[in-house]
């Protein structure tokens, strides 16, 4: 990949994801998280599982910079986000990856534009990137569609359009949200791969996901959500670090 | 040529396929002819104030450079010839000439009543017309002197209490406008800031997935900037138009109902294109500049 393309990667050696006593509590009263504590070490494998409403979204929300923190300390490459300034966010989110359950590809954009949007916001020219995004939409099996709209594809298509809109940058930490939920088990298959690759070159990989198969298969550490709180999490204990 | 021109223009009006935030015809139409409008209007504004500051230059320096004698005695057309022609050797007169009794008669018919039958009963005035070179002062002082001097009765009129009412007016004309301009650019601004803040709100799905993939608040702004400017551009172009051709308009119907006191001071004059010309620009300008505040101030409420 041209070096221009390429996302700067977190070398503190420190924990990529460090929570705190981390509680979250919406307007309306809400409390989606309660006294959460965790780290993420930087190159790990991980697994987010827990039933519906167990505050999944809201944790990978708090992980990819969408929500701050009501309660507690929560760290990404070492920098709180609780306290982060809003001009320091879009750094911080260049290096995160995220592919969301509901997709969230801009309706009106081609499957490349979709694709091509982390080099466009930081106005990378198109010559820098045209092939890499172009080559990353033939591996996930979408290279004669690269014109089409989103709502022209199905929904495994338009799930591998927001995978490679995720990893096209490689991130250094990467969250999935049901990656694998909307695709037949060949592609899940493939993605799975793809976030191994991922993960060898260095990347941070959290995956939520319902599917416990993958989760027995892959051995990785598993964080559990019940009700807003971890009930399953090696080193729960606040300070503790995680199971590689 | 005439085609891909037109084909230029036409590209100006649609949003680039690969602009990452959604276009919305619906929202764009309306806008566009709100700010057209408000455009045409500021034009007519603007050529009409300086319509108003040519026709007061115009009017104050024919008045200025003028005078009227009215010889009271003796008035046979003998003396007021001999009149003249002494009025037309002081210093500073450039023109001395007696008016005839029929065009005396004609000035009389100017004021518009049917005279048509009593006019000729009437002492219509014997009067010189003087021109004078503009500023010279004491020309006035002058001609009756030496008039009186010859024997003559007159009354020299320097026009000075027209000059000042066509001063007042014209400077109020002034005001008038550029207030009116003033009023009509705010108006523009606040419409704007109002359309880039909901046209905002109404992609704010898409707005946060930018931010989600590293988008900086500049950059966001930046693209509603442009959408913007396109729209302002656009905008302007067409009420500058509309604008011309009114002002077109007026000008030939003022022209071929112009009377003597109006037809030196054209309403419209070729100077005045400036102001079209520019006008697109301020406009597209002016809504790029309140579009990019007011995506900026409306960011900062998002996470």
């Amino acid at each position: 990949m041209n070096e221009k393309t390429r996302t700067p990667r977190y070398r503190d050696g420190g924990p990529i994801v460090r929570f705190d006593k981390v509680g979250v509590t919406y307007g309306s009263g809400t409390q989606a998280l309660r006294n959460v504590s965790f780290e993420l070490e930087s190159g790990g494998f991980y697994f987010l599982t827990g039933p519906s409403g167990a505050g999944k979204s809201t944790l990978l929300k708090l992980m990819y910079l969408a929500l701050r923190p009501s309660q507690g300390r929560a760290q990404l490459f070492g920098v709180d986000i609780g306290s982060a300034s809003r001009d320091d966010l879009p750094m911080l989110r260049r290096q995160i990856g995220v592919v969301f359950q509901d997709f969230r590809l801009l309706p009106h954009l081609s499957v490349f534009d979709n694709v091509a949007m982390p080099f466009r916001v930081r106005d990378v020219p198109l010559s820098h990137y045209a092939e890499d995004v172009d080559d990353l939409l033939r591996w996930v099996g979408l290279g004669g569609r690269i014109d089409a709209l989103p709502e022209t594809l199905s929904g495994g298509e338009q799930q591998r359009v927001a995978i490679a809109r995720a990893v096209v940058g490689k991130p250094s930490l990467l969250i999935a949200d049901e990656p694998t939920g909307n695709v037949d088990p060949e592609m899940g298959a493939r993605i799975i791969r793809l976030f191994i690759e991922l993960h060898k070159l260095g990347a941070t990989v959290v995956i939520a996901t319902h599917d416990l198969d993958l989760v027995r298969r892959s051995g990785a550490p598993v964080l559990q959500l019940e009700a807003g709180e971890l009930t399953q999490f090696p080193g729960l204990e606040p300070g503790a670090k995680a199971r590689r | 040529m005439m085609r891909k021109l037109w084909s230029s223009f036409l590209r100006l009006f649609r949003e680039s396929d690969r602009a990452l935030l959604p276009a919305d015809s619906r929202q764009v139409r309306p806008l566009t002819i709100v700010v057209a409008i408000m455009c045409a209007l500021g034009c007519l504004a603007g050529l009409s104030a300086s319509a108003g500051f040519r026709a007061a230059d115009t009017w104050t320096s024919d008045l200025k450079s003028a005078m009227s004698v009215v010889v009271q005695s003796p008035r046979g057309d003998a003396d007021l010839t001999r009149a003249a022609a002494i009025v037309g050797r002081v210093a500073g007169v450039t023109r001395s000439e007696a008016m005839s009794r029929d065009r005396a008669k004609e000035l009389l018919r100017n004021y518009g009543t049917d005279m048509s039958t009593t006019i000729d009963a009437l002492p219509v005035p014997r009067l010189i017309e003087v021109g004078v070179v503009a500023g010279q002062t004491n020309v006035k002082a002058d001609i009756e002197r030496v008039l009186k001097a010859a024997g003559f009765t007159v009354t020299v009129d320097d026009h000075s209490r027209f000059t000042g009412e066509v001063l007042r007016t014209s400077t109020l004309v002034r005001i008038v406008a550029i207030l009116a301009l003033v009023a009509l650019v705010v108006a523009a601004i606040a419409t704007i800031a109002f359309a880039a803040r909901a046209a905002l709100e109404t992609r704010r799905e898409a707005v946060n997935i930018l931010h989600l993939v590293g988008a900086k608040d500049a950059f966001v702004a930046r693209e509603v900037q442009i959408r913007f400017l396109r729209l302002g551009f656009v905008a302007g172009l067409i009420g500058a138009g509309v604008a011309g051709v009114l002002a077109l308009i007026g000008t030939l119907v003022f022209a071929f109902g112009a009377s003597d006191f109006t037809s030196g001071a054209p309403l419209l004059a070729w100077t005045d294109v400036w102001i079209l010309l520019i006008a697109p620009m301020i406009t597209g300008s002016a809504s790029a500049i309140a579009a990019n505040m007011a995506a900026r101030a409306t960011l900062r409420d998002l996470v």
